[in-house]
C-alpha cells in the first residue's frame, strides 16, 4: 500500500512507502526494504514509472520499499546539506532509512538506483552498516582494453553501413545548438575518479559482505561486454557476494515495455534473494 | 566655431530625401542581398521590400478607414525581429511617422506616449497587444487600430497603388526621451534629418555593402536607429540579436563570433562590460570585427588601453556623442595609434552637423574655455511633441558667421581642443546619464510624490567603482513607509532603469532661505540604504556577497537575501545555468547542477563552495538550512480517491499571506509529463511564495498514482481532473480555483466540466488526440529503428507501446477521440491560452478552435514536436511571467 511521507531534518524529503500487509499474520514482519534511489534529475517514479514498477512488483513479493526524491530534486526540496553532491545523497538516503527503522522497524537495506543512483548507493554503502545490498544499474565502471577493441570493431562495422554514413552526415548537417531554454546543464557522475580508489572501495565492501549486483545495458558508453565488470578491477579479490548482469539490448532508460518487465523480474528475483542473505550476514 | 566640411560633389550625390526613395534606390542595387539575419531567418533586401510593404497596406488601409489624415502617428510595439524593421520601413512608405513603444516600459508610460503622439494605429506582437489591452485605460485602448505584426493585414491594393508624397520636412519618427516634468517627451525626426545622419554615419564609419551590423540595442533607443538605417543604404545586412539569450557568459562575443558581425554599436557601460569580461577569460576581440562605435556615456581610458591590448587585428574604433535631440550621433572621435589621454574626447561634428561651445550670451568660446555645447544642422529634431515651452528654450536660433542658424542646446558642458577635437565636461543641469538612458530626475521625483505618504523627493546620482546609480531622497509624512515599499510603488510607475537603487528617507528637506532644497545639507548618500523586504538577511562573508552579486545579474534583482528561495524569487532552470556557468569561470570550481538545485539559497550555497574550496565558513549550517526552510512552502504530499484509483498530488501551501486563490496543474502524460515536471514544480513553488495555493498530481496509470498505463481511459481522466479540483477546494478552502492546462493536460481540462473556475490556462494545448498519438508513434519508430538508443534495431514486440508507455485498443480509441473543439463550452470566466516558440507550426487549427480565447504568444523554446528533445526538462520563463500575470488579476 502506497503512502506519500515527508521526512528528513527539515522535512523537506518526499518520498512514497510501500509496506505489504501481511493479512494473515502468520510470517515475521519483513525487516529488509529496498530503497530504490533517484537517478540523475528525473524524480522519484524513475524513467517512464520504472521505480514504481519495481515497488509494486517488491509489494507481491511482501518486501517493503521506499522510493524518494534527494534534495533539490524532484518533489523534495533543496534544503540539502552542503558538500559533494553524492555525499549529500548517501546522507539523505541515510535520513530514508533512519526513518524506515523508526516508523516500520526495518534495519536492513538493499539499495537500487540507475545512472547516479547506483553511485549513490554504492557511496552509501561505504558510509552505513545498515546496507546489506546494492543493485546497482549502469552504474560504476571503466573503461577497459577489450572494450576498446569491441568499440572499434562496431565502429568498423558502421563504417560498411551506407545508410549510417547518410544519417550522420544529415545528422551533423542538421544539428543545431540546443537552445539554452533546453539546456539539461549536464551532470557530473561521480564514481570514483580512478579505478585504483574504486579497487579499495570495493574491496572494502566485499570485506563487509555487502551483497552487490551490478546490472549494465547496452545504453551507456563505457559497458560493452559481459566480463567487463570483472576485467576493470583485476586486484579485487572477489569473494561470493558480487555478482553481474549484462542486457546489451536494453537503453540506459529501459525506454521498451518488454525490457522494464524483464528488469523489473531480475530486480525482483535479485533482491529476494539478497534478503535471504541478509538473514546470514 | 568649427563645423565639417562637405565636399559639394558628395552633396550632390546625397539626396536628403524621404527614406523610402533612398531605400528604393538601394533595393534596385541589390535586391538579392541579404538585409536581415535573425537566428535561422534571413530576408533579402527585396524580402524586406515586401514584407514592408504589407505593413504599409496595413497601414494606409487602417487610416483611410478611420479618415486620419493628420496626426499619421503609428505606435510599434514589437521585439527586435525582422517584423519590427519592415514595420518601421513600412510605415515611412505609408507617410506616417513610427513611434517606438517599448513593451517593457509601464503601462501609465506607455498610455502617455499613446495620447501624447495621438497614436490610433499599433503595430504590436500578439502577445504585447494582449498586455497592452489589458493595462491601457479605457479611453486609450476603445480607440486603437491594432495590426498584428505577424499578419500585416491586406487591405485594398488600390491604395498600395497611390502614389504617396513623402516630403523630406515630413515626419519620420518620435523617440521618447526622459522629461524633467514628469513626463516623457517625444523627439520629432523628420526624413531630411534621418537621411542627413544616414549619410553622415555611412561616410565616418565607411559602411560597406559587405558589412554585417549587429542590432543589438531595444528599438525605442536611438542607437537602434544607427544599426538599422544607414546600413540598408548600402546594401549590407543587419544581424539581429538572436531572441534567446546566450548561455554563454560572453554573449557579445557569442553573437559576433556566430554571425560573422563586422560592426557593433554599443553602450559605453555594456562596452566597459565587455572588455571587463574578456580581460577575466583572457579573451580577445572577434576576428570578424572591423568597427566598432561607443556611445552614451564617458569611456574609460583605462578600458580603452585594455580594448587595445586585446585586439589582435584593426579595427576602426569610434567614441560617439550626440542628444536624440540630433537624430542620433552629432560628433565622432577616433583615437589614434598613439592614444594615451585620461580623458577621451567625443571628437569633431559629423558630415553637415555643426557646433558650437558657448558662453551664457551665447558668444563663442576660445580654445580651452568651458561652455555649453550646441549642436547644429540639418540633422537636428523638429522639436518636441506638443511642448512649445520645451522647444523655445532648447531649439534657439543665434548669429553666427552673419548667418541665423538654428541650434539646439545640448545641456552639456564642453571644450574645445588645440586639435579642434570636442572634450565632455558634464552637465548644466541636473540630467543624469545612466547607462544607455538619459534621466530627467524630474521625472522620477513627480512619480514618487504621487505616493501619499511622500512630502517631496529628490534624485541624484552616485558612482562607486565606475558604475552609477540612482538615490532617492524622500521626505515622508510617516515613518512607517519604508524604501522597499517606494521601491515598490515605483516599479509600476517607471521603467526599471528609472527605479532609484537607493534611498535616503527623510522627515524634511534642508531648504535654501529662498526655499529651495539645500542641496549641500543633504546626508551622504553612503548613508542611503537599498530596498528590502522585511525578513531580508544580506550576505555575510565574502562567497555569499559573490553569488549574491552573480543572483542578482542573471535574476535582474536590485537586492537578494541569503535565506531567498532561487526559484522562488522567479529563478528557473535556465537561470541556474547561468548561475553555475559565472560559478564554474569566477570561482574557478566545478559545481554540477544537481547542487545548485540541493542548495538553492545564498547561503547554502557558499557552504558549499566553500566545502570545494576548502575553506572555513562561520555560522551553523543546521540554522542556514533551517531558515531557508521556513521561507519555502508547507509541502503536503498524498494520495486521494477518484473513483477507484488512488492519485498522488503534491499541496504547496503559502506560508504567508495566502490570498484564497487555489491554482491546479494537470500536466500532459506520457514522456511530455517527464519533461514538464521540473518546470511545473519550480512553478508550484513561485505561486506558492507569492500567497497561491498550489497543487500538481498525477492521473491514474500514470507517475506515483495507482493503475496501469495500459487502463488510462479518457473518461477516468476526466474524473481525475474534477477529483483533483474537489480535492483541492477542500483541503485548500480556497475561495477562487485556477486550472493550468499542459498538452494533453488540456483537451482533458476543457473536457472535464470543472465548475466554477475564475482562470483556465491552456498551455501549448493538444488539440486533436490522433495528432498526439501520431507524434508518439513517430518518437517510437525513431527510438527503436535506429541504433542511437539500441545496439541493434529492435523489433515490434506482442505489447502494445509507444515510446515507453503501455496502450491498449480501448486507450487509443479514447485518445483518438480526445479532442477541443471551436464549440467547446466554456468553464472559466477568463480563458487564455499560453504558446510557444513553434506551436503555431504544428497545431494548424489554433486559430479557428481559439478564437473566442485571449492568446498569450511567447518565444520559450519547448519544441514538443521534436524527437532531439523527447526527454529535456525545460525552463518557460516567459509562459511563467504570463501565468503570474493572469493569476495576479484576481487583487486588480
Amino acid at each position: 500500500m502506497d503512502q506519500a511521507i515527508v521526512f528528513g531534518k527539515y522535512d523537506h524529503l518526499l518520498g512514497i512507502t510501500n509496506i505489504p500487509i501481511d493479512k494473515d499474520q502468520q510470517s515475521q514482519p519483513q525487516s529488509v526494504a529496498v530503497i530504490l534511489v533517484t537517478a540523475g534529475m528525473l524524480n522519484s517514479v524513475g524513467p517512464f514509472r520504472m521505480y514504481v514498477d519495481i515497488a509494486n512488483k517488491l509489494a507481491t513479493e511482501s518486501i517493503p520499499s521506499l522510493r524518494f526524491d534527494l534534495s533539490g530534486i524532484g518533489e523534495s526540496l533543496g534544503v540539502g546539506v552542503s558538500g559533494r553532491s553524492i555525499d549529500r545523497a548517501a546522507e539523505e538516503i541515510i535520513e530514508a532509512m533512519d526513518y524506515l527503522s523508526a516508523k516500520h522497524d526495518i534495519d536492513k537495506f538493499i539499495l537500487f538506483g540507475l545512472c547516479s543512483g547506483a553511485d549513490d548507493s554504492f557511496q552509501t554503502a561505504l558510509k552505513d552498516p545498515r546496507v546489506k545490498g546494492i543493485i546497482a544499474l549502469d552504474g560504476v565502471a571503466y573503461k577497459t582494453r577489450k572494450f576498446k577493441i569491441k568499440k572499434l570493431h562496431r565502429y568498423l562495422k558502421l563504417l560498411m553501413r551506407w545508410d549510417k554514413w547518410l544519417n550522420k552526415f544529415r545528422h551533423l548537417t542538421s544539428t543545431q545548438p540546443a537552445p539554452a531554454s533546453l539546456a539539461s546543464g549536464g551532470d557530473v557522475r561521480e564514481f570514483p575518479a580512478t579505478s585504483d580508489l574504486a579497487t579499495i572501495e570495493f574491496q572494502q565492501l566485499v570485506d563487509q559482505g555487502i551483497q552487490m549486483h551490478f546490472i549494465y545495458t547496452g545504453g551507456t558508453d563505457y559497458y560493452n561486454y559481459e566480463q567487463q565488470f570483472y576485467d576493470m578491477l583485476p586486484e579485487v579479490n572477489w569473494g561470493k557476494t558480487e555478482s553481474t548482469t549484462f542486457f546489451p539490448h536494453m537503453d540506459h532508460v529501459v525506454l521498451l515495455c518488454e525490457d522494464r518487465q524483464e528488469l523489473v523480474e531480475h530486480v525482483t528475483e535479485k533482491s529476494k534473494l539478497m534478503i535471504v542473505g541478509c538473514r546470514s550476514i | 566655431m568649427s563645423s565639417s566640411q562637405v565636399a559639394i560633389t558628395d552633396l550632390l550625390q546625397e539626396d536628403l530625401i524621404a527614406f523610402p526613395i533612398l531605400f528604393s534606390r538601394q533595393l534596385a542595387k541589390t535586391p538579392d542581398n541579404l538585409a536581415i539575419v535573425f537566428g535561422d531567418r534571413q530576408c533579402t533586401y527585396a524580402e524586406l521590400d515586401k514584407l514592408s510593404d504589407q505593413f504599409k497596406r496595413a497601414v494606409v488601409t487602417h487610416q483611410r478607414s478611420n479618415d486620419i489624415t493628420s496626426n499619421k502617428n503609428i505606435g510599434i510595439c514589437v521585439d527586435k525581429s525582422p517584423e519590427a524593421i519592415a514595420a518601421m520601413l513600412g510605415v515611412l512608405k505609408a507617410g506616417a511617422a513610427f513611434v517606438p513603444l517599448d513593451p517593457e516600459y509601464p503601462a501609465d508610460r506607455i498610455s502617455y506616449m499613446i495620447d501624447d503622439a495621438e497614436i490610433k494605429t499599433v503595430i504590436a506582437q500578439p502577445n504585447h497587444q494582449a498586455d497592452l489591452i489589458q493595462q491601457l485605460p479605457p479611453a486609450s485602448k476603445q480607440t486603437i487600430n491594432w495590426i498584428n505584426c505577424f499578419e500585416p493585414e491586406t487591405g485594398q491594393t488600390s491604395y498600395l497603388d497611390q502614389k504617396i508624397q513623402i516630403q523630406p520636412s515630413d515626419l519620420a519618427y518620435i523617440m521618447y526621451t526622459s522629461g524633467s516634468t514628469g513626463k516623457p517627451k517625444g523627439v520629432q525626426i523628420e526624413h531630411a534629418a534621418l537621411a542627413t545622419y544616414c549619410y553622415a554615419d555611412i561616410e565616418m564609419y565607411k559602411v560597406q555593402e559587405c558589412d554585417r551590423t549587429l542590432q543589438f540595442s531595444t528599438i525605442n533607443f536611438d542607437i537602434a536607429i544607427e544599426e538599422i538605417f544607414p546600413p540598408l543604404l548600402t546594401g549590407s545586412c543587419i544581424v539581429i540579436r538572436p531572441p534567446m539569450r546566450s548561455d554563454s557568459l560572453n554573449e557579445l562575443s557569442t553573437i559576433i563570433n556566430t554571425f560573422k558581425v563586422t560592426a557593433v554599436h554599443i553602450a559605453t557601460a555594456y562596452w566597459h562590460e565587455w572588455i571587463d569580461l574578456m580581460v577575466a577569460s583572457n579573451d580577445h576581440i572577434p576576428r570578424s570585427l572591423r568597427l566598432m562605435i561607443v556611445t552614451g556615456e564617458k569611456v574609460s581610458t583605462e578600458h580603452y588601453q585594455r580594448w587595445k591590448k586585446r585586439c589582435q587585428h584593426d579595427i576602426l574604433w569610434c567614441n560617439a556623442y550626440g542628444p536624440t535631440e540630433a537624430t542620433v550621433s552629432a560628433s565622432v572621435f577616433i583615437p589614434d595609434a598613439n592614444f594615451a589621454g585620461d580623458d577621451m574626447p567625443i571628437g569633431k561634428p559629423l558630415k553637415r552637423y555643426t557646433a558650437a561651445i558657448v558662453d551664457e550670451n551665447y558668444n563663442d568660446l576660445a580654445k580651452g574655455e568651458t561652455g555649453q555645447l550646441l549642436i547644429g544642422g540639418p540633422a537636428l529634431a523638429r522639436g518636441y511633441l506638443n511642448r512649445p515651452d520645451l522647444n523655445s528654450e532648447a531649439f534657439i536660433e543665434i548669429l553666427r558667421d552673419g548667418k541665423t542658424e538654428r541650434m539646439y542646446k545640448t545641456g552639456d558642458l564642453a571644450r574645445w581642443l588645440e586639435n579642434d577635437d570636442i572634450e565632455f565636461a558634464g552637465r548644466i543641469d541636473h540630467q543624469i546619464k545612466l547607462g544607455s538612458y538619459r534621466i530627467e530626475p524630474g521625472e522620477i521625483e513627480v512619480a514618487i510624490n504621487q505616493h501619499e505618504q511622500v512630502l517631496e523627493s529628490l534624485i541624484i546620482h552616485d558612482e562607486v567603482d565606475g558604475k552609477k546609480s540612482l538615490i532617492a531622497y524622500v521626505a515622508r509624512a510617516n515613518n512607517d513607509i519604508s524604501a522597499n515599499e517606494i521601491s515598490n510603488f515605483l516599479q509600476k510607475k517607471l521603467p526599471g532603469y528609472m527605479v532609484p537603487a537607493r534611498y535616503i528617507l527623510l522627515s524634511n528637506f534642508p531648504k535654501t532661505t529662498n526655499g529651495k532644497i539645500d542641496r549641500k545639507a543633504l546626508p551622504n548618500p553612503l548613508k542611503s540604504e537599498v530596498p528590502r523586504a522585511s525578513d531580508h538577511v544580506s550576505p555575510r562573508n565574502e562567497i555569499e556577497e559573490k553569488l549574491a552579486r552573480m543572483w542578482k545579474e542573471v535574476l535582474q534583482l536590485p537586492e537578494v537575501g541569503i535565506y531567498d528561495d532561487f526559484f522562488a524569487l522567479g529563478g528557473s532552470s535556465l537561470l541556474a545555468v547561468g548561475v553555475v556557468a559565472r560559478v564554474i569561470t569566477e570561482l574557478k570550481i566545478e559545481l554540477p547542477v544537481r547542487d545548485f538545485f540541493a542548495n538553492p539559497s545564498i547561503a547554502s550555497q557558499a557552504r558549499h563552495i566553500a566545502q570545494l574550496l576548502d575553506v572555513e565558513i562561520e555560522g551553523s549550517e543546521v540554522d542556514d538550512s533551517q531558515a531557508l526552510r521556513d521561507r519555502l512552502p508547507i509541502v503536503e504530499p498524498n494520495f486521494f480517491k477518484s473513483g477507484t484509483y488512488n492519485l498522488y498530488g503534491v499541496h504547496y501551501r503559502p506560508r504567508q499571506a495566502p490570498r484564497s486563490h487555489a491554482v491546479l496543474m494537470c500536466n500532459s502524460l506520457g514522456h511530455e509529463s517527464a519533461r514538464a515536471f521540473r518546470n511545473l514544480q519550480q512553478f508550484a513553488m513561485q505561486l506558492s511564495g507569492q500567497g497561491f495555493d498550489a497543487f500538481r498530481f498525477d492521473y491514474h496509470g500514470c507517475g506515483n498514482s495507482s493503475g496501469e498505463s495500459s487502463d488510462i481511459s479518457t473518461e477516468q481522466l476526466q474524473k481525475d481532473v474534477r477529483s483533483a479540483a474537489a480535492y483541492l477546494r477542500q483541503k485548500s478552502q480556497c475561495q477562487t480555483l485556477s486550472i493550468i492546462a499542459v498538452r494533453l493536460g488540456a483537451p482533458l481540462v476543457v473536457t472535464a466540466d470543472v465548475n466554477d473556475v475564475e482562470n483556465q490556462i491552456l498551455w501549448d494545448p493538444v488539440i486533436n488526440g490522433s495528432n498526439y498519438l501520431q507524434l508518439l508513434k513517430t518518437f517510437h519508430d525513431k527510438a527503436t529503428s535506429g541504433i542511437g538508443r539500441f545496439i541493434k534495431s529492435r523489433k515490434a514486440s506482442k505489447i502494445d507501446q509507444l515510446f515507453g508507455h503501455a496502450m491498449s485498443g480501448n486507450k487509443r480509441t479514447n485518445f483518438e477521440q480526445l479532442e477541443i473543439l471551436s464549440t467547446q463550452s466554456k468553464s472559466g470566466k477568463n480563458q487564455i491560452i499560453i504558446t510557444s516558440e513553434d506551436y503555431a507550426d504544428y497545431e494548424l487549427d489554433c486559430k479557428n478552435i481559439f478564437s473566442d480565447w485571449e492568446h498569450k504568444a511567447t518565444s520559450d523554446a519547448i519544441y514538443w514536436h521534436s524527437e532531439k528533445y523527447t526527454e529535456s526538462a525545460f525552463s518557460s520563463p516567459q509562459a511563467y511571467q504570463v501565468m503570474l500575470s493572469v493569476l495576479n488579476e484576481d487583487i486588480g
